[in-house]
């Protein structure tokens, strides 16, 4: 796992670095910090708001208002809970014991944004995007561990607002439901993964 | 010049964004955060009830006077003081919340409840890597940990002596496991394991 923590912050460095040099009215480059609020079956397995995320996205314009790009992301979910857990076996059974639950998730998707001019100079702005989550789950109760890492298909709607602070650079604001159509918890379970994202950010080059 | 200097001027911007966020990330953001864990807070209490078992018309109980102890080599002998005595009045008292009134004879009993201690002694080890000479593509070496830590299992069964053969399956099963401490009250550890046993238990409590 932490091999795959530095790879994925030394291609986000590499790339940005790649994104000085384009050109400054084609792509742009966005950088945010992310809160993640559980919702559905992750909600159930993790109900813990996470204030430990991070994206990174590229997108190059199609037309004045269109763009598209891509975006790498990272969540973290924890949670410590006691419950009771139900079993759900041939024999009816129950678990009780310390848990510390965690989600890691890492969309990685593709997506298309369009925009809208809000006041003389923020914008609006509305996408979808697409492609799926690397979700690494690991739940500990006692000395016993159960741990699933699998690739998830799915989706992520978001919209914004664009605010320009300087020539160079503008904040951005993100709103953004994540949902994976296929999942399944450490122990075994199918579920659908989703959860809601509010981010606050920094794109380099105006839009 | 002037373009050329704003250019620079936005990547060195850029790179010094870039680098405070990636401190930032790799200060706030980790994969498995999270307190230590006690060694109470290892004990895991798991029970199972027989498919279709009713507890409604068990009034009665006999309770074995002695706790099983199996070695690590398969023997079995009596649990010794205090720790047997701790698991059997934890089993007393709960079974008395829920009504059951023990009796003498185990013939006279509508269930049979008896208790299995065992300990067991564990193994680990993992390697630390040392990531700078894996960067630089050599092989690198790590830094070799091992440990041993022991552990406690109880279990509880529960069985209706009226049902014999294959059918003879117990009709609920309690196993409690955790981290032997000489440091924490195993008296304290013990009862509260068996008390949330019967806790998350409640069907055996219906009908009394």
């Amino acid at each position: 796992m932490k091999k795959q923590i530095i790879w994925f912050i030394g291609l986000c460095v590499f790339l940005g670095f790649f994104a000085t040099a384009g050109n400054a009215q084609n792509w742009y480059g966005i950088i945010s910090y992310q809160i993640g609020f559980p919702s559905g079956d992750t909600k159930d397995f993790v109900d813990a708001t996470s204030f430990r995320g991070f994206g990174m996205g590229f997108r190059k314009t199609l037309d004045s208002y269109t763009t598209v790009g891509f975006t790498l992301d990272w969540n973290v979910f924890y949670e410590r809970t006691r419950e009771t857990v139900q079993l759900e076996t041939e024999n009816p059974g129950a678990i009780t014991g310390v848990q510390d639950r965690y989600l890691n998730s890492f969309p990685i998707m593709l997506n298309i944004h369009r925009y809208f001019a809000v006041g003389k100079n923020n914008k609006m702005f509305v996408g979808l995007n697409g492609g799926g989550y690397l979700m690494t789950q690991r739940m500990g109760i006692g000395i016993f561990e159960f741990q699933n890492d699998e690739w998830e298909w799915g989706i992520a709607p978001e919209a914004g607002v664009i605010i320009p602070i300087s020539l160079n650079a503008s904040l951005v604001l993100t709103g953004r439901y994540n949902y994976a159509f296929t999942g399944e918890l450490p122990t075994g379970a199918e579920v659908n993964h989703q959860y809601w994202n509010i981010g606050i950010g920094i794109a380099w080059q105006q839009f | 010049m002037e373009k050329f200097t704003k250019q620079k001027r936005a990547r060195w911007w850029l790179v010094s964004t870039l680098i405070l966020m990636m401190g930032f990330v790799l200060w706030l953001v980790s994969c498995y955060p999270g307190e230590p864990l006690s060694p109470s807070d290892t004990d895991v209490i798991t029970t199972f009830m027989k498919k279709g078992a009713s507890f409604a018309d068990k009034k009665t109980y006999a309770l074995s006077d002695t706790v099983a102890y199996l070695d690590e080599d398969n023997h079995v002998s009596p649990l010794g003081p205090p720790t047997n005595n701790y698991i059997l009045d934890a089993i007393q008292n709960n079974m008395q919340k829920y009504g059951y009134n023990r009796v003498n004879n185990p013939n006279d009993a509508d269930v049979l409840v008896a208790a299995l201690a065992t300990k067991s002694q564990w193994s680990a080890g993992t390697c630390y890597p040392w990531y700078w000479d894996w960067w630089w593509g050599s092989p690198g070496w790590c830094y070799p940990v091992s440990y041993t830590y022991d552990t406690g299992t109880i279990v509880i069964v529960m069985v209706d002596p009226t049902i014999v053969g294959e059918k003879a399956t117990p009709l609920w099963i309690a196993a409690m496991n955790g981290l032997i401490d000489n440091n924490t009250s195993t008296r304290d550890r013990i009862t509260r394991a068996i008390d949330q046993a019967f806790a998350q238990s409640p069907y055996l409590g219906e009908g009394k």
